[in-house]
């Protein structure tokens, strides 16, 4: 179904003076249409049903029991793992049942996960990846199973899982787990489980589980010719292409439409998890959600935008899409955000000029923030004009924020310290607020950089008042 | 002093732009203003703008509590709810999505009353004053609420109970929350305050305690009275548990014991039940221990934040607040 809707560009007063009438608005048009659901439909077309095998018949259960069951035989225990690597399609369903089985021994459980992953079909990496996914709703569930059958996704081809896996890591608790995950999902070229490494790397309580992680780091690094694991996730962070670009399978982009799809959704759950799944994925990605800026419905725009923003440098492929869409009447705030957070500089003029009246004051303040994360010395000037007293708080603020980003050195005194008193409160938008006083802070002659980054962070209180004490210094030296 | 009269002395206070509004003909429609606070209301509005303040709506972006949990909002998930767009535009009981502006005044007016063409939803139609309002019955419906609400299952949980029947025992949202000024004149409006679980004589009229003996054994019965949906409703870090200790002759008293807890857990909290009492609903529990056939006595708390210091020995006089209790003698 094709829809064209348009879209009034709404506009408010200038904001600079006392609140006034609303100017006419220019009228843009644009098509929307049902662009998520219209490609998981296709998508499921072309990738076809998970079928489950065919009916087994009782022939067959008798034999892959028999097999499992003899795993364990010191006499037979290796023809059987032969022989269960190498099984028909219709015997996974058994093989499925007996990993879900906690009643079966380990060693049985084990040969079924081996199987399942040699296997490494659609169905196959579908039962080890919901067993995994199941310690999300039961209690108790076994980490080893689900560490053996992270370990084993990896050792296959099905790229599919990695939107699902990438979700799973904002849950899983179990260190071991979280390796291989992280270890499978860079089989696939998706480095985002790097992070959850260094976390396991510092954090966990085993020595063992320590190393563990650490080596993940190190052979992943060098797998790809970086020295260090830091090179290797600045690499997959700035995404300037030092690492390879897979292309996503069909599979692949079928489960990231269902995200996008879901984005519609009214529980959040799933919404949250959606956002934090799709900012984590590949670059190739971004080209998906640059296509759901078309979608009729307002969420999936709206959180596509903050998917692409979140992906930062690796959203970069949508700056084009999210330019062309900027007007969007009911998600342009946060294209406006995402513009900046993908870092498309090409945007700067369109940013620059939504600054200004007759833009609502909405459209401003997130023009503003977009400029802050592109972070451009050109747009210095523009901005200034914005964060004197007179302009309204909200867009002096961000404004503010951002000509300290953008052009740290010469940003006026006053206008930061405004900005540090404001911090100082505590209770303002600090998360943006820090990131632009930091980049002032960085820019002063003698700036003890060690001391805002290791501010304790126990409680964000405690941060913000040392760091408000290094700004008051530095502050001071300024006059 | 009613709002009519306010509206000629609250104008002259807010400057030229606004004294357009009584200077012309009455019948003068009023040009659509761009409101950049709520603060703006408060000109007109004081009495609301007084008792907003006052409420947790009005803190939604200074709340200690969420901006430890959102890591002061670096979480930017956390901006849908506490920071939303007015929820007309949005749509009533769709979700809400975030501003970008006045984020400070977190569920403000403008958020709960400011309608797509800028208008102001309310009760009455009046096109000449600053604000517009608009009578749109959805204001005070449950599903205005439930944008934000709901995520939870408030709205439904207030849907399936008693309370949402029509007739005389009709109750919804803002009756209980937010009762009429005065209730001869409704004229008067209804109070902006929004009591919930900061308020714990609220807390109180939800529930009865009622405790007796079958027996010898003690056999505590819990029912929620008051609340329109579950007790404790809406946000899961509310627990509310029930206690017993020892009441020694020599007036000394025992360590508490924990009986029960009513709670909705986190998403994480993976295999625990949800626990919490729905609107008009009873439970019955009995304490199977020697030491209760002494005298003792039975106490519900109430807490905004799940966890005690030490789970092992909760402390609920120090960590939580007194709903109700009662003496059992052996
Ligand atoms: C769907 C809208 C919505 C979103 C999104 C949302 N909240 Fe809330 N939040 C609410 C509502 C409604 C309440 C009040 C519920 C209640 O009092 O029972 C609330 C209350 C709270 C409270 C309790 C405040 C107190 O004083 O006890 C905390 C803490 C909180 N939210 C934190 C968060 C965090 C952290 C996030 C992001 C992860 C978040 N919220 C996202 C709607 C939301
Ligand atoms: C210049 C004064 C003025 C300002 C500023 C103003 N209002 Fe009003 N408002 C009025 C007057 C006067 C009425 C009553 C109209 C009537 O009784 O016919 C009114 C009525 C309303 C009503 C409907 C009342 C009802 O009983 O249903 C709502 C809702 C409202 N205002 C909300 C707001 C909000 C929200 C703001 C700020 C964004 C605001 N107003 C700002 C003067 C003002
Ligand atoms: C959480 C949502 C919410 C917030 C926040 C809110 N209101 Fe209301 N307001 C309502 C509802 C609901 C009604 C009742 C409508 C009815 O009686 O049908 C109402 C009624 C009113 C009325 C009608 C007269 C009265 O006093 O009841 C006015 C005027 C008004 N609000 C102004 C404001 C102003 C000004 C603010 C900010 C200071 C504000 N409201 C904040 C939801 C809200
Ligand atoms: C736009 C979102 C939104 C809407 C609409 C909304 N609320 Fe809230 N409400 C919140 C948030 C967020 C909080 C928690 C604020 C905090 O403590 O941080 C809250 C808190 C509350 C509380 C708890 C106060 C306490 O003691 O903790 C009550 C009661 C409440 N709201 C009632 C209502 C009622 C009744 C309505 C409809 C007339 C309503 N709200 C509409 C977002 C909303
Ligand atoms: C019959 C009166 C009644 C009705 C109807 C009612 N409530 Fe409540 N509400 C209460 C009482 C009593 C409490 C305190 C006990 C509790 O937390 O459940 C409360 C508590 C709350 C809280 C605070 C929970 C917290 O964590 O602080 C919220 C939010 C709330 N109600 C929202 C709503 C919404 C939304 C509706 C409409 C769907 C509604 N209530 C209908 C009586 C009522």
């Amino acid at each position: 179904m094709k829809r064209a809707l348009v879209l009034l560009a709404l506009s408010a007063a200038c904001a600079e003076e006392a609140p006034q009438s609303s100017t006419p608005a220019p009228v843009v048009a644009r098509d929307l249409r049902d662009v998520a659901r219209a490609n998981v439909v296709r998508l499921e077309a072309e990738v076809g049903p998970l079928a489950e095998p065919a009916s087994e018949d009782a022939e067959l259960v008798e034999h892959v029991t028999g097999l499992l069951e003899a795993v364990e035989s010191a006499s037979l225990g290796r023809v059987a793992r032969e022989e269960l690597a190498s099984l028909a399609p219709a015997s996974l369903p058994i093989l499925a049942r007996w990993l879900d089985d906690a009643e079966r021994p380990a060693a049985q459980r084990s040969a079924a996960i081996e199987a399942l992953g040699s296997a490494d079909t659609r169905y196959s990496a579908e039962k080890l990846l919901a067993r995994i996914e199941a310690m999300r709703t039961r209690k108790n569930d076994e980490a080893w199973v689900r560490a053996h059958c992270a370990w084993r996704l990896g050792q296959g081809t099905q790229d599919w899982i990695v939107p699902r896996m990438i979700r799973q890591m904002r849950y899983e608790t179990d260190h071991e787990t979280v390796i291989w995950m992280a270890r499978a999902l860079a089989r696939f070229g998706n480095l985002s489980g790097l992070d959850a490494l260094y976390v396991v790397r510092q954090k966990s309580s085993a020595q063992e589980l320590r190393d563990s992680a650490n080596l993940a780091l190190y052979e992943l690094a060098r797998e790809r010719g970086f020295d260090a694991p830091e090179a290797l996730s600045s690499a997959w962070f700035s995404s300037d292409g030092r690492l390879p670009a897979p292309t996503l399978s069909g599979a692949r982009q079928l489960e990231i439409w269902r995200v996008v799809a879901g984005f519609a959704e009214w529980q959040l759950r799933g919404v949250d998890d959606g956002r934090f799944t799709l900012a984590r994925e590949n670059p190739a990605a971004a080209a998906l959600l640059a296509e759901a800026l078309s979608d009729e419905n307002r969420y999936i725009r709206t959180h596509a935008a903050q998917s692409l923003e979140r992906m930062g440098a690796r959203g970069r492929a949508a700056g084009p899409a999210l330019l062309a869409a900027l007007d969007d009447p009911e998600a342009g705030i946060f294209l406006a955000e995402a513009l900046g957070g993908v870092g498309y500089a090409p945007a700067e003029a369109e940013l620059v000029a939504r600054l200004e009246p007759p833009r609502s004051l909405e459209v401003r303040t997130a023009a503003a923030r977009g400029l802050a994360s592109l972070g451009l010395p050109s747009s210095a000037a523009a901005l200034d004009r914005h964060t004197g007293e007179s302009a309204p708080r909200d867009l002096r603020f961000s404004a503010g924020c951002a000509r300290l980003r953008c052009s740290p050195a010469d940003a006026p005194l006053a206008l930061v310290e405004w900005l540090v008193t404001d911090y100082a409160t505590g209770t303002g938008e600090t998360y943006s607020s820090e990131p632009a006083l930091r980049t002032w802070y960085a820019a002063r002659p003698n700036a003890d950089l060690p001391a805002w980054d290791s501010a304790p962070g126990s409680t964000p209180g405690e941060r913000i008042r040392v760091r408000v004490e290094l700004l008051r210094a530095a502050l001071g030296a300024g006059r | 002093m009613n709002l009519k009269s306010l509206a000629g002395i609250a104008v002259a206070a807010l400057g030229g732009w606004a004294l357009v509004a009584i200077f012309h003909e009455p019948a003068k429609a009023h040009a659509p203003v761009a409101w950049e606070s709520s603060k703006q209301c408060a000109e007109c509005h004081r009495q609301v703008h007084d008792e907003w303040s006052g409420s947790w709506h009005a803190q939604a972006w200074t709340d200690e509590e969420v901006r430890k949990l959102s890591e002061n909002f670096s979480n930017t998930d956390c901006i849908d709810c506490h920071a939303p767009q007015p929820v007309f535009e949005t749509g009533i009981g769709n979700r809400p999505l975030a501003r970008s502006t006045r984020r400070a005044e977190g569920v403000d007016c403008i958020s709960c009353h400011q309608m797509k063409d800028g208008r102001m939803a309310g009760t009455l139609d009046n096109p000449t004053v600053p604000c517009r309002p608009s009578a749109q019955r959805e204001l005070n419906r449950p599903e205005s609420c439930g944008g934000c609400h709901n995520q939870h299952g408030t709205v439904d949980q207030w849907k399936a109970s008693r309370y949402a029947q029509p007739g005389p025992g009709f109750q919804d949202c803002v009756s209980c929350h937010m009762p009429l000024r005065d209730p001869a004149d409704p004229s008067k409006g209804r109070v902006h305050v929004m009591h919930g679980g900061h308020d714990i004589e609220l807390v109180r009229s939800a529930v009865a305690l009622r405790v007796t003996r079958a027996e010898g054994v003690p056999v505590v019965e819990v029912e929620n009275v008051g609340a329109g949906h579950n007790y404790p409703t809406d946000e899961r870090s509310r627990a509310s548990d029930i206690f017993w200790r020892e009441l020694a002759s020599d007036g000394t008293k025992g360590e508490w014991r924990k009986l029960y807890r009513f709670r909705n857990p986190y998403r994480f909290e993976v295999g625990e039940p949800n626990t919490e009492l729905p609107a008009g609903q009873t439970i019955t529990l009995r304490i199977e221990d020697e030491l209760a056939r002494r005298e003792i006595e039975v106490a519900l708390f109430y807490k905004l934040s799940p966890y005690y210091a030490d789970p092992a020995r909760p402390d609920p006089e120090r960590e939580a607040a007194l709903v109700h209790s009662a003496r059992l003698a052996p």
